[in-house]
């Protein structure tokens, strides 16, 4: 068998004030992986990531990276993984090129070899015209991108990026998935999410935690397929209950922001309720489920 | 070697606070000033000492912990965590940037001392294992005061607090035949009186038999190394 760039087993994580954050998890990442975490607050996102990147002791359990016990020989395994810190930032007085060049040698890189990894990945992340600017004269996306820069000078075949999009608007968010996607080439990546729709497009595997444990764990598309439902209709929010309670017979009645949505299980049920909206002229979308829909239902028990 | 480049890369990565610092550096002009016009040359030159130990400090003692406190509120210092970065190399790398900030100053007094005829040049090796030896002890506090303190808002108040006692209680910038003899022994409590008074004996401005010149380097460096192996013991590279 191949060995796993990550293997986590029985991992338990109290922290001193007795708040347990992790119970027993088990996770195993092969070579090549993305693997998207995701989870509400306090589930142990941050928690699992910080203790599989060396930063952070389990209270039990093991982690191995590339084979090699990396909670007792985490020196060992440090020259092939990389982070990015939730909410982490660069030196607003230092430039992207002085982040990614003085990085890469304090990780050990030769002047010429930080020099190339420099130039090729501010390349990649279309910083190159911008290299000298000091990163508080830069965007808040490019700012991340200049954290993606540094974890991409390294060459590390296991990344580590805790809320890579956070804070960004969408269009800064999508123009990192795009650099996102060009890591998930050369390295296996491991990232925690709030964002379903990020997570669906980038990750080949969700793990949703909860509370410590591991919830659910498979492919966006694999997790989904396990709805009992087929898609959804978002409904008019001028409906009235009686007209609501009559239309509810066709599938589960939910309010999203105010606007009331229907999830249908089946096709039959799918036309009848379109025809029925149709005939008393209520406006109404069709969507189909997402990973959000299956995030909120896990979460919920599937009530 | 590598560990050298490493922590010289450690060093750069943050910018030079020198124009911060230069203020601070350039109090004891003042205290010459007075000491000059009280007691000439004589007192004068006991400020100029102070002032050499009294800038190794303030890298140490105050630049240091804020640098890492600064990386630490940033999270460049768990990126260094999650690398192939020794928790010793990165103690270096932030050792050196705040002997960065002591040079332009020590190099200023130093050249000042030169040409009043302070420092003779068969002791200025002597002086600059002394100078060495400050700059380790104010690391040692710096990393001290880094590790007790989390807050970034108030590490520059704590720092600079620390930094004010160790110089201005102890005989640094005064000699300690000033101090009334009934609290004399206080004064030797600060490990700045001592470094000062090493700095003293090597300049041949005050007087030391062998067995002083042997007590105030054990005591620095005892001091130095034991707050080193506190802070080793103490702080965790790896969060527990």
């Amino acid at each position: 068998m191949e060995v796993a760039s990550l293997e986590v087993r029985c991992v338990q994580k109290r922290y001193r004030g007795g708040v347990e954050a992790l119970s027993g998890v088990d996770l195993r990442v092969e070579t090549g992986a993305v693997v998207c975490l995701a989870g509400p607050n306090g589930a142990g996102k941050t928690t699992l990531l910080r203790i599989c990147a060396t930063q952070l002791l389990p209270t039990s359990g093991d982690v191995c990276l590339f084979g090699v016990d990396a909670v007792r020989h985490p020196d060992k395994v440090r020259d092939r993984i990389a982070v990015v810190p939730q909410e982490a930032r660069p030196d607003p007085d230092r430039s992207a090129w002085h982040h990614l060049y003085q990085y890469g040698r304090a990780r050990g890189l030769g002047r010429a070899e930080a020099n190339t990894r420099s130039e090729g990945a501010l390349k990649i992340l279309d910083l190159w015209e911008r290299k000298d600017v000091i990163t508080r004269d830069l965007s808040g996306g490019l700012r991340q991108r200049v954290l993606i820069g540094m974890a991409m000078v390294t060459e590390a075949p296991l990344l580590f990026l805790d809320e890579p999009t956070t804070g960004l608007d969408p269009v800064a968010r999508r123009e990192m998935w795009q650099v996102l996607t060009r890591l998930r080439q050369q390295s296996t990546v491991i990232l925690t999410t709030h964002y379903m729709e990020e997570a669906e497009v980038l990750a080949h595997r969700v793990v949703i935690l909860d509370e410590g444990r591991i919830v659910a764990d498979d492919s966006p598309r694999k997790l989904v397929a396990t709805l009992p439902y087929r898609s959804k209709i978002l409904l008019d929010d001028s409906l009235d209950e009686q007209s609501l309670a009559a239309l509810s017979t066709h599938g589960r009645l939910e309010e999203l922001a105010g606007r009331p949505v229907i999830y249908v299980r089946e096709e039959d049920a799918m036309t009848g309720l379109v025809e029925a909206l149709t005939a008393r002229n209520h406006s109404f979308s069709v969507s189909p489920l997402t990973l959000e829909d299956y995030y909120i239902n896990a979460l919920r028990g599937g009530k | 070697m590598k560990a050298l480049a490493q922590a010289f890369a450690i060093a750069r990565f943050r910018r030079l606070d020198l124009e911060w610092h230069l203020p601070g550096s350039l109090i004891p002009l003042v205290l010459l000033f007075i000491f000059f016009l009280l007691g000439g040359m004589e007192l004068g030159q006991h400020v100029l000492v102070g002032w050499l130990v009294m800038v190794g400090a303030s890298g140490g003692v105050s630049v240091l912990p804020q640098a890492v406190l600064f990386y630490r509120y940033i999270r460049l210092q768990e990126m260094y965590v999650a690398a192939p970065i020794h928790p010793l190399t990165f103690m270096m790398g932030m050792g050196l940037y705040s002997l960065v900030h002591s040079l332009p100053a020590w190099g200023f007094v130093l050249a000042v001392m030169y040409v009043l005829g302070l420092l003779p040049a068969p002791t200025i090796p002597l002086v600059l294992l002394v100078l060495l030896l400050a700059w380790g002890m104010a690391c040692a506090i710096g990393f001290l005061i880094a590790m007790a303190v989390r807050r970034i808002a108030i590490i520059s108040v704590v720092a600079t607090m620390v930094w004010l006692l160790l110089i201005s209680l102890p005989p640094v910038l005064y000699p300690a035949d000033l101090i009334p003899e009934t609290f004399r022994w206080a004064a030797w409590l600060f490990p700045t009186a001592h470094i000062a008074q090493l700095l003293r004996g090597s300049l041949g401005m005050t007087e030391l038999a062998t067995w002083e010149f042997i007590m105030h380097w054990a005591v620095s460096l005892a001091v130095t190394c034991g707050l080193l192996v506190w802070v080793a013991a103490r702080s965790r590279w790896r969060e527990v």
